[in-house]
Order: C-alpha cells, then structure tokens, then sequence
C-alpha cells in the first residue's frame, strides 16, 4: 500500500526531527549556552558558525587577540568575513578595520573584486571610491594625521564636485573619495590602480598598526548568522536548527507532490478516480497524520525550544552592571552614558565579555536598534521604555543599523558597537570624561573660531567650549576618537569629514545638517580643530 | 439549456428566451455603463481595474529593483524611493488583491452557487466605484505631487507607522491622500463582503444544503466574515490617526497620553488577518481547481472546511507576532508564538487534503495545474519560513529585513498570485466574454516566466536579510556585500515582468483570437458550468436542483426533483420576467424561501461613491464647507437609491398572487425580507465591531494613564446622560411598537408609533448633545479627552443616523400613506432594530465613559 509507505516515511521524519530536538536540547543541558556549540551531531551537520581563533594565526601575531571567529564551509556561503578588530591603543583610532585575508566567498567578491575586472560584480557594482594613492602616502597620511598642514584641501566649493579630477590631487586622495561617495567621480579610477592601492593598503595594514580607511576597507559586512555574544549566539543556533527542521519538511512535502503528479501519475493511478465518491478511512487517516499529527509533534519541539531560547534573548534575562541610554535620532544615534557622564554618537563602546545594558528612548519617531551579530532588534519607541541587554563575547567592532522605517535617511542611520577590553574600556571612560582640550595652538584656536563662527554650535555641542547649546545633532567633544562620521556611514577621515561638512546634502539627501560654505583656509582650520577633538 | 423544457405543470404561457432576458439586458451606451449594476459586469471591471493597480505597482517594484542593484546607487532619491515602496506595499494590499478577490467573488458566486444575480447588486456596483474613486484619489497624488508640486504622496510605508505618520514628521498632505484614498477603497471592502455573505447564505439553488456548497463559496463566506471584523478597525484606526493630523487629538501622541503602539495594535489587528483574507479565497480556488484536474472529489471536504473556519479565527489572534520587537511583555510574545505556529495546522490540512486528492486521481498538468504546482512549490517554503518567523528570537534577528520581505512575497506570491492565475486560466472560459480559452502555450511561458522570476527574485532575499539587509532601506554600502545579491534580485524581478507580460499578452491575445469551447471544457464539477459559454446575463434561467456537492459529475439531469421544489423552479422559468426575479433560500437546509425582486440599473450607487469620494477629497484639503456639501450629496444619493417612483410597473398585479399560490412561497417586489434582515444584521455587525475598536482604544488609553480620569477631568453630573439615555430606550420601544402595528396590518398606530419614536428619539438626541457640549475638556486636551469625545461622538452619530432614518421614512410614511400596504413597509422592524441597537450601543457607552473610569 502507498499509504503505507508514507506513513513509514513521515513517522521516520517525525522521530529523526524528534530525535533531532532532544539532542539539541540534551547539548545544553549543563551549560549555561542552552544549545552547545560544542560539536554535536548537528553542528556537524550544519557547521554552525563557532568562534573559532584559528583564523587569526594566519594573519600574525599582532592579531592573536582577534577573536570573532570566520565561519566555516556552509555558513562561509552565507556569511560574510568577520570584522576583525585590532586592540591598538587608544591614540591610533584610525585602523580599527583589518580585513582578513580572502577566505570567504562573500570576501572573494567584495575585497578583490578590483583584481577581476570581468567578474559579474565588478560590473555591475557602483565603483567604490578608494583613495588614488600609493600604499606609502597612505601609510604616511594616517600616520601624521595630526600634522595637517600638508594635505592641502582643494577649495570645498569645488570638491564635492562630480567629474573633478581625482588623480590631480594624489595627497587629498580621500578627500575626492568623500566627494565622491555620492557621485560617480570616482570612476575615474582605473581599476588596475585602486587595486594597487588597496592591495598596499592591505598590506600596510596588516604589517603595521597604519591602516588608511576609505570605504572599501571599512567593514560594512554584518551577519546575523556570525553571532559574537550569547543572544545572538542563541538565536542564530535556533535559526539553524529550524532550518534543519525545514528543509526536510519541505523536501517531504514537495517531493511528494512531485511524485505524485509526475511517477505515481503515471503509473498507478486509478483508471476513473470519480468512481470513489467516499474518502476511505485509510485516506483520511494519511491526510490527518500528515497535517495534523505531524506539525503538531514538530511544532511542540519548536515551541519548546522557543520558549527556552526567549529566557536568553530577553531584555529581563541578564543583571547589568553598565547601562547605556541609546536616543534614536532622524537619522543618527546618541549614545550616553549617565553613571558616566558621558555623552557620544552613533558609537558605542562597551566592555567584552560582560552584558551591558541598553536603554532605548526616543522623541520623535519609531526607531530599531539592531546590532545582528551581538542580539535581535528592539524598537525604540516614543513614550516606552524599552530596553535590552548585549554582550560582545570578545573585544571587536560590529555594526549596528535602524532596523525600523524612521523617515528619509533611515538607510543611512547606522552605528558601530565597539566592544573593548575591561581595561582599555575604563581607560575610555577616563578620556571620554574629559572636557574637549583647549586649543594648544593658533591654529586650532582658529578652527575653533570657525566652528563657532559657521554656527555649528547650534546643533552640535563639545563640552568645553562656552555654552554651546548642542542637542540637535551629535555631541562633537571627542569627534576624532570616533571611527566614523555620519552615522556610521563615512570613515572618520580628514577627507570625509571635509567633505561632509562641505556637502552633507549629497551624501545624506534630507539630513537635518546643511551644506557649509567655507573657505579653504576656514575649513582646513576647521577640520583641524575637530581632528584634534581626541 | 432550459427552453425547451416541458412546462405542463406551470399554468403560463411560455415566454421566449429573448423576452425572458429583456429585463437582463446591459443598458447600452455610455449612460448605461454607468448605471450598470450587473455582477457580470462589475466583476469583471473589478478585475480589470485591479489588475491595471497591479500592474502600476509592478512598475514601481521594477524602479525600486533598478535602485537596488547596485550598491549606493543615485538613480532614485531617498524620498523618492521611500514613496515607491509606500505606493507599491499599499497599492498591492489595499486596491490589487482585495479587489481582485472581490471581483473573482462577483463574477463566479451567482453562478457557482446556482443563482441569477448577487443579492444587492446596487451594492456591488456601490462597491466597484468606491474601489476605483478611491484608488484615483490614492494615486492622484502623483498628479499633486509632480505637476502641481505639493507634498501628495505618502512616504512611511503602508504600515504608516505614527509618529513618522503623525503630523509633525509628515506635514504634507501625502499621509492625507493614503488614509482618505485608502478608507474609500475599504469601504468598498466591507461594502463587498456584505455582498458575498448574503450571497452564499441566502441565494443558492434550490437543494443546495450548507454542506454542499463548493469550497469556494465557504471560503469567500469565511474570507467576508474576516473583511468585516479586520477592515472596520482599520477603517477606525485611520479615521483616529487622520483626526489626529487634522484636529490635533492624542491618540498616537505619546505628548498627549497616547500611544504609538495603539496605532500598530489596530493596524496588525487588520493586518494579520488581512494577509489570510487575501490567502482563503486562492486556497478556496485550489480546492475547486485540483479535483477538476485530478478527475477525483476533494479528499477531506468537511475536514477542509474545518480547516478554513479555524484559519479565520486562528488569524485574529497572531497579530502580535508584527511587533515581536516592540518591548512587549515576554509571556504575551510566548502566546502569539504559539497561535502563530498554530495556524500551520490548518493551512497543512488543506495542503495535505490536495496532496491526497492528487494522490487518489489522475492530475493532469493544463495551465491552471502547473499553477497549482507553483503555488506549492513556493507556498510551502513561504510557509516554513513563517514557522521560523513565529520563533520570537528567530524573529527579533530577521524581523523587518529582508528575509521578511522575502517570507512574504513567498506566501502572498506563492499563496495568492498563483492560485489567482489558475483561477482566471480555469475561468476564463466561462466567464471572459464569448467563452474564450486562454491559450495554454503562452500559459506554459507565462507559468514558468514567473515561476523562475520570483524564485530568482525573491530567494536570494532570505540571505540578504540575513546579511543585515533591512527593509525600506534606499540604498546600502558598496562594502557590505550585499550587491550581488542585489542584482540577482533585480534580474529576476525583471523575469516576473517579463511573465505577466507574457500574461497580458495571453488575455488580448485571447479576445482577438477567440477560442470558443464548449460549456464545460474541463469537466468540472460546479454549477458554474451548467450554463452555456458564454453564459447569459441571469446565469440560470431554470434554476437547477441540486442533490450534490458535484452535480455536474453525479447528476444527470440538474433540474429532475419532485414535488414542490419542482414546481417552484419551473415557474420562476416563466414568471416573473418583468423585473429580475430572484430566489432565496433557507441558509441551511437550501429550500426555497422567498421569490423577490432584484435591484436592477441604477446611477444611485455610482453618485453615492462619486459624494462619499468627493467629502474625502475635499477633507484632504481641509475645505470642510465643500465636504458638508458632499455629505448632503451622499445623503441624497442614498435617498435616490432606495426611492421606488409610484409607477404601474411598482405595482403588484395579480401575476404575483398567482405565483404565489402556485409556488408558496411570497414574492416581494420591494425586495427581499430576509436579505435585508441580513443586511441590517451585518451593518449591526460592523458598527459593532467599530464601536469595540473604540472602546478597545479607550481602554488602552488607560494604561498610559495613573490617575484615569485625569484630575480636572472627572464628570461629576451625570443627570442629563442618563435621562437621554432613558428617553432612547423610549424611542425604540416605540419603533418597537410601530413594527408591531405593520405586522398587525394597522396603519393609523404605525404611524402614532413611528411619530412618537422619532420625536423622542430627537428629544433624546437633543439632552446628549446639551451635556457633550458643556464638557470641560475637549478632545484635545489630552487622549484621555480624545478617546472620550471620540466614544460620545459615534454614540451620537449611530443616534442621529438613526433618527435621519427614520425622519425620511416618516416622511414617506405619512406621504404615500394612501398606498399603504403591510408587505411594503414591514421595514419598519429594521428601523426598530437599529434604533433599539442604537440604544444598547449607547448604553455600553455610557458605562464606559461614566462607571468603568470610577470602579478600575
């Protein structure tokens, strides 16, 4: 009887799933990670992504500490390189971003698309801006970013500018690449030298501390499927196991569709099936099992494990000792820290291995906060007061996004997690304490002038400086300590941050921050000043 | 078919075919287009039209596709994009699949059901022009927009969100166009599920019992019921947040004592069901469809449509599972997990149900199968993906990502647009003009077309999302990589167009190069294929008997039955053919209850749409003094609608009283007693269910609240309400008593009683309105006055809507009381239901508004 044989085939499935569930289960039973990463049968079936350290041996030892694991085989198809962060002290924070070298598919296409001009990507991706200089001045323009006086900005009424000459001006390379981040200058590249410079700057990076940051080497992968912390961790592994549950589900159900309209079909189906006008009982019975008996054994199992995985992931599920106030802004983050008094944006640091807590409020639309690699997403509401908690099993870098729509820019409304070791986390606290530093020169007193003069103290406050009313944008005091600009979008370069304080309009259309018409010699002393808000 | 059947037992003359069908006519010419009122006709327009939304929002879909492909692309601006996908999520959800759906309903439900004609076809009509004045409101944006340069089109999504939505995030008048465009067209939603209930109960063929009526028809009543429990709050939810916008009421305003969570609680409350609405009725056409094709009855019929009912409340209770990521308690989000992996059991049910159907027959693979063989393919993995939604942590990681995006398409595409595309293949022939075949080859292309679109376009997602690829986002980093992703995506959305293409070209194709087959060219079961191709206007002149749920598979003769039933049928062959006749039926048992009178050509419904557009048009741009004169149009487009002129063909001649004892059963010219019983118990229905959304927000409201009533704000004399309230209980015992009189044929007491009624229901009316006005808050004050005043005004209006009523009833009373007759003015008991209803409703209101604050 063909039903006979389906019934075997779906009581096999329903045990194999059971048997499935309960391994699972019996994995975490004595660890406090309820679904063990440890090998088990299924992980070895799934290759679950495990922080593993392997990785780092083959990229020196000057990286031993970066932890956050590269996923292996399967998960390497879906997942995307890690962000491997590099514990340098608190003064190089420039180089935060490391590639690893290619080991992922995701890293074949992303990282040396220049070296395969011919590859479907290549084509069809935007060209990405990078800077038009050898790996030496890079090198150089990183290392000396305090001394400014060299890299002549070009006049900001010309720089954002598209179609202007991006090989003129080999100095002010990542200037064009800001300007360019919103047009399609950089086009002007020839592959063949962007390759040159990157594979430079990669190399530079991974010899030295001096990594130059252009957007093609900031780290914009992120991957819920590459979980750094437990929430994520839990979840991720749930993902995986209702996956296995899944595709057989699904492979059952569709093959047996398939058989019967195109084996069965053909070979025994009855001669005149309008002749049966009653369904039998074995029928009957077959459709039961399979529909109801059958989802509801797996669906318990799932349930169970639901249930078991929201002890983790809830916002109640962990004591902090640190609580940090998140604002969802349109379109950036302000991030404080009231047991600190600290107040920073679109950045926030937290000390590894410890859960933080975050408390999410806002005063103006419905935001998310969503971090994919550390936990899932908690929406920042208006009158509520949600909030959750993360941890960052190892120091690193991981980008968050606004996972809720909140207006024009909500694209463009990310941040960074920055997860730093216990120690270097209170070294941060101390320095973030810190009002901005007076002007120690002439001419950062006169990029302080600038700053005051333009009214950018309007919106943005730097605690030091007078009774700058500040609140409407992000608190500038210690600017130059933060890896990016613009909520997480730009590299905190001298180049973009020229550019974005020329032309914010082109590179975040409907950004609350307007275009500033600045001299050369303004801007160059305004930059200055705010590269040395440290 | 039904002609030349023998009519000894029928003491009339036989008419012929051409006179029998006169009064069936489609009017001609412009003019009557316009008053067209048939099911035939409005079906097929809401199709068309749907279809013409569909394809504006594939468009957009294919602009956001091109924005997409490459990372940081600046083809579209952000604002630009954002409008797209708001017009592309809103137009899909609100004027493609619920029309279309409601078309399908209209134009195969008489038919299917064994019927001549929907039982409010002013209605339907009614239906069709909201539907379409609302869609032209919603995308005249674009028109206000680009040529004449102001802010018209929404940009926060088809959730809208509030604050974003709310006005100080979204001043121009774009949120102002969504929520008035979009509540006309769901008018026309719930105008249409009206429709489709009273059909399926009440109008079938003679024998049709309740568990003989084909899945289709179950799933459409199920589908109806949903509309009106999901569409009225959401109808309600906009009206707040719209007066939220205009007036500067709390409801939404966190500032104010409301809340932004209010808004997503109504919206998924509608939402949810929404995306099962629009998934019942394809499931129902599977069902019709795979045992057609399999040559086998459905395996599990009772079982099947078990499982549709428990899918209808199952939806109702999962909406939670949107807003996993709110910061709900977690024991409510253990609950909604579990109902919404619960709902996987009746949906497998159907599922395996057609499995097993294929199984015990012989499928055959013509274009509506290969179809089928879509859906499951792609359904099924929309569905897994959904268990895994259902998982809260799951979801927290991929919830507005597009893995969701993804999960959805899945489902919708998978379970709405495939079952939709067999249909109309399966249909076509019957119902597409002259009886015309879709060809199957350029089906075959159109099937795989789509088939390897989505799946190119839309799997690819699932890992985009879960690479940190968030919806609604217009561009993303050249790092991250997501580009390739990306533009696979885009290529396949371009497959699709190139599929639905390919499908348009098929219907034009068709109606140039007619195909004509034969009446039923599938060997399907149903009635619907009972009638010739291309089936006349009434459908079935000889309504068929039906002693099956397969009469065209196991009866060989539809009309063969003896004694009464018989006798029924084969009068109503004949007579009456001056006006449309019409049969109803016991809602279980399928006998014949009533012969009436149909509503024929009207322009009635089409001005009534045209007023009720106009007062949401005007409203948008705050020209309230048009807008009055707008509702004053409505009111008199209502009365134009239901006014029968006093002419010999209104009168009853003695043809009537001889089929009436010929058939026993009442024939009622002024319509029928039982589908406006019907009628008036769904409107009931509704307003119920509106008026529990309010007091629902009331109360939620309350939770924001410590102190509730707020200090300042308590009521401290409740005299004049409560007298008011006493003297509308009068006022219905009165109607009360004046229905009484009809049935006791006394005109003189129906009209002292109505009089009565109506004068102290003014009173009354008038003691509410002195004490609301004298209040010491308003309803901006803070949301606690907003959910108060928002209570007492729908008391007040379900009062004063009442009393309109029942004044122009009045009038007509005393007016044209010389013709009196018992049978033309028994409509008196629903007045006297309304009003009595109306009287309760204030009641609850009234202890809401005036204990409930003081004993919480």
């Amino acid at each position: 009887m063909p039903q006979k044989r389906i019934l075997i085939v779906a009581s096999l499935l329903l045990l194999l799933t059971t048997a499935v569930g309960i391994g699972a289960q019996n994995d975490g039973a004595d660890d406090v990670i309820p679904i063990a990463s440890t090998p088990t049968s299924m992980s070895n079936v799934t290759d679950r992504p495990v922080p593993t350290a392997t990785q780092s041996t083959s990229l020196g030892s000057e990286i031993e500490e970066a932890i956050p694991g590269v996923p292996t085989s399967l998960s390497n198809v879906i997942n995307r390189h890690v962000p491997t962060w590099q514990p340098t002290s608190l003064s190089n924070v420039w180089d935060q971003f490391i590639p690893v070298t290619p080991t992922s598919l995701s890293n074949v296409q992303d990282v040396v698309i220049p070296t395969e001009p011919t590859s479907l990507s290549q084509v069809n991706d935007r060209p990405v801006p990078r800077p038009e200089v050898t790996s030496a001045s890079a090198v150089e323009d990183v290392n000396v970013p305090r001394t400014t006086d060299e890299t002549a900005m070009p006049d900001p009424t010309t720089t954002p500018e598209p179609g202007s000459d991006a090989t003129s001006s080999t100095t002010t390379s990542a200037d064009t690449g800001a300007g360019a981040d919103t047009t399609a200058t950089s086009a002007t590249a020839s592959p063949s030298e962007a390759t040159a410079t990157e594979q430079g700057a990669a190399a530079a990076g991974v010899s030295s501390d001096m990594t130059p940051i252009s957007p093609s080497l900031m780290d914009y992968e992120v991957s819920a499927l590459n979980p750094q912390g437990e929430i994520a961790e839990a979840s991720s592994n749930l993902f995986w196991i209702l996956l296995l549950i899944g595709i057989p589900v699904y492979a059952y159900i569709i093959g047996l569709v398939l058989y019967t309209v195109f084996v069965r079909n053909k070979r025994d189906a009855p001669e005149d099936p309008l002749q049966e006008r009653e369904d039998s009982p074995t029928t009957m019975r077959y459709v039961l099992l399979n529909s109801v008996a059958m989802p509801t054994g797996i669906l318990v199992i799932v349930l169970a494990l639901t249930l078991f995985v929201i002890n983790i992931t809830a916002p109640s599920a962990r004591e902090t000792n640190l609580t940090i106030e998140v604002h969802g802004e349109q379109w950036w983050w302000d991030v404080r820290y009231p047991e600190h008094d600290i107040v920073t944006a679109n950045e926030i640091q937290i000390p590894a291995g410890e859960p933080v807590r975050i408390e999410l409020r806002s005063d103006n639309v419905i935001h998310s906060f969503w971090v994919p690699e550390l936990s899932g997403k908690m929406d920042v509401v208006p009158g509520a007061e949600n909030s959750l908690w993360i941890q960052a099993d190892e120091p690193g870098v991981y980008r968050g996004k606004c996972a809720e729509f909140c207006g024009t820019q909500h694209a463009n409304m990310q941040f960074l997690v920055v997860a730093l070791a216990p120690d270097e986390f209170e070294q941060w606290v101390t320095q973030q304490q810190q009002d901005a530093p007076a002007p120690e020169n002439d001419a950062l007193a006169n990029g302080q002038d600038v700053f005051v003069a333009t009214g950018c103290g309007g919106c943005h406050a730097i605690r030091g400086l007078g009774a700058a009313p500040g609140g409407v944008g992000p608190d500038l005091t210690h600017l130059a300590s933060r890896r990016t600009i613009a909520a997480g979008i730009l590299p905190n370069t001298r180049g973009h941050l020229g550019g974005w304080i020329t032309n914010p309009q082109s590179i975040k259309p409907g950004s609350e921050m307007p275009n500033q018409q600045l001299t050369g010699e303004d801007l160059q002393a305004l930059l200055d000043y705010l590269q040395s808000l440290r | 078919m039904s002609a030349n059947q023998e009519t000894s037992s029928t003491p009339f003359t036989t008419i012929s075919q051409e006179q029998f069908g006169d009064v069936w006519q489609i009017p001609k010419g412009i003019w009557g287009r316009l008053v067209t009122v048939q099911n035939s006709v409005i079906g097929l327009r809401f199709i068309a039209v749907a279809f013409l939304f569909f394809a504006l929002a594939g468009i957009m879909a294919l602009l956001m596709r091109l924005q997409l492909a490459n990372p940081e692309s600046t083809l579209i601006d952000p604002n630009t994009y954002n409008e797209l996908f708001t017009m592309h999520g809103s137009t899909m959800m609100y004027l493609f699949v619920i029309p279309l759906l409601e078309g399908i309903a209209t134009l195969v439900l008489p038919q299917i059901l064994g019927s001549r004609e929907l039982p409010f076809p002013r209605l339907t009509a009614f239906a069709f022009w909201t539907f379409l004045f609302g869609g032209i409101i919603f995308y005249s944006g674009f028109f206000f927009e680009y040529i004449v340069g102001m802010d018209a089109l929404a940009q926060e999504g088809w959730f809208a969100y509030p604050p974003l939505s709310g006005i100080v995030f979204s001043p121009g008048r774009g949120m102002d166009f969504w929520l008035l465009g979009l509540n006309v067209a769901e008018i026309a939603a719930i105008a249409g599920a009206f429709e489709i209930i009273l059909a399926i109960l009440l109008c079938r063929a003679p024998g049709m019992t309740l568990n003989r009526i084909p899945i289709f028809a179950w799933a459409m009543l199920v589908t109806a019921f949903m509309m009106l429990f999901a569409f009225t709050p959401l109808v309600v939810g906009s009206l707040l947040l719209e007066i939220d916008r205009k007036i500067g009421t709390h409801f939404y305003n966190p500032a104010g004592g409301g809340d932004p969570l209010l808004w997503q609680h109504i919206f998924w409350i509608f939402g949810h069901p929404d995306v099962y609405i629009q998934f019942i009725p394809p499931a129902g056409i599977l069902s019709t469809i795979i045992p057609v094709f399999s040559r086998r009855r459905l395996v599990g019929y009772p079982l099947v449509v078990l499982a549709i009912v428990s899918t209808g409340f199952l939806s109702f209770g999962l909406w939670v599972h949107h807003m996993f990521a709110t910061g709900l308690p977690e024991i409510s989000l253990s609950f909604f997990s579990v109902v919404s992996m619960a709902i996987a059991i009746p949906t497998g049910i159907q599922i395996f149900s057609w499995i097993a159907t294929m199984w015990r027959g012989k499928p055959q693979l013509k274009p509506p199968m290969l179809f089928a063989m879509g859906f499951f393919l792609v359904f099924v993995l929309g569905g897994i993906t959904g268990i895994m939604l259902a998982a809260v942590p799951v979801n927290q990681q991929v919830h507005d990502t597009y893995f969701v995006v993804a999960h959805l398409h899945y489902v919708l595409f998978g379970g709405m647009i495939f079952p939709v595309l067999a249909g109309i293949y399966y249909w076509a022939p019957k119902f597409m003009g002259n009886g015309r075949m879709l060809n199957s080859r350029l089906g075959s292309l159109n099937f795989w077309l789509v088939f390897i679109g989505f799946n190119v376009a839309f799997f690819p997602m699932h890992v985009a999302g879960l690479q940190g690829m968030p919806r609604r986002f217009y561009t993303y980093q050249a790092g991250s990589g997501l580009g390739i992703l990306n533009l696979i995506s885009t290529i396949g959305a371009f497959i699709i167009a190139a599929g639905f293409a390919v499908f348009f070209f098929n219907i034009i194709y068709s109606i140039f190069r007619p195909q004509v087959t034969e009446a039923n060219p599938w060997g399907a079961d149903t009635l619907e294929w009972g009638t010739p191709s291309p089936a006349p206007q009434y459908g079935f002149r000889k309504l068929p008997i039906v002693r099956s749920r397969h009469p065209l598979w196991d009866q060989d003769e539809l009309f063969e039955v003896s004694g009464q039933t018989k006798q029924v049928v084969e009068v109503l062959e004949q007579r009456p053919y001056r006006y449309r006749a019409q049969l109803t039926t016991g809602v279980f048992d399928g006998e014949p209850k009533e012969i009436f009178r149909v509503a024929g050509p009207s322009i009635y419904p089409l001005m009534l749409g045209f007023a009720m557009t106009a007062f949401s048009f005007f409203l948008i741009f705050d020209l309230y003094a048009l807008a009055a004169l707008a509702v004053v149009g409505s009111i008199a487009s209502l009365v134009g609608w239901h006014y029968r002129p006093n002419t010999p063909e209104e009168q009853r001649t003695e043809t009537e009283d001889r089929i009436e004892a010929l058939t026993g059963l009442p024939v009622l010219m002024a319509g029928s007693r039982r589908v406006s019983r019907g009628g008036m118990l769904l409107a009931l229905l509704t307003l119920s269910v509106a008026f529990v959304t309010l007091i629902f927000t009331y109360l939620y409201i309350r939770l924001n609240f410590d102190d509730f009533p707020p200090a300042g704000m308590e009521i401290t004399d409740v005299t004049l309400p409560i007298l008011g309230l006493i003297v509308l209980w009068v006022s219905g015992l009165f109607l009360y008593l004046a229905a009484k009189a009809v049935e006791r044929d006394s005109f003189p007491r129906l009209r002292g009683f109505f009089g009565a009624g109506v004068l102290v229901a003014a009173i009354a009316l008038g003691l509410q309105i002195r004490f609301y006005l004298s209040l010491p808050f308003d309803a901006t004050t803070n949301a606690y006055g907003s959910a108060f005043i928002m209570i007492a005004v729908f008391m007040l209006v379900l009062q004063a809507a009442s009393l309109l009523i029942n004044v122009i009833s009045l009038f007509w009373v005393l007016w044209r009381g010389n013709q009196y007759r018992a049978s033309n003015h028994k409509s008196v008991s629903e007045m006297a239901i309304f009003a009595l209803w109306a009287a309760g409703a204030t009641s609850l209101g009234s202890f809401v508004l005036f204990v409930l604050p003081y004993i919480l």
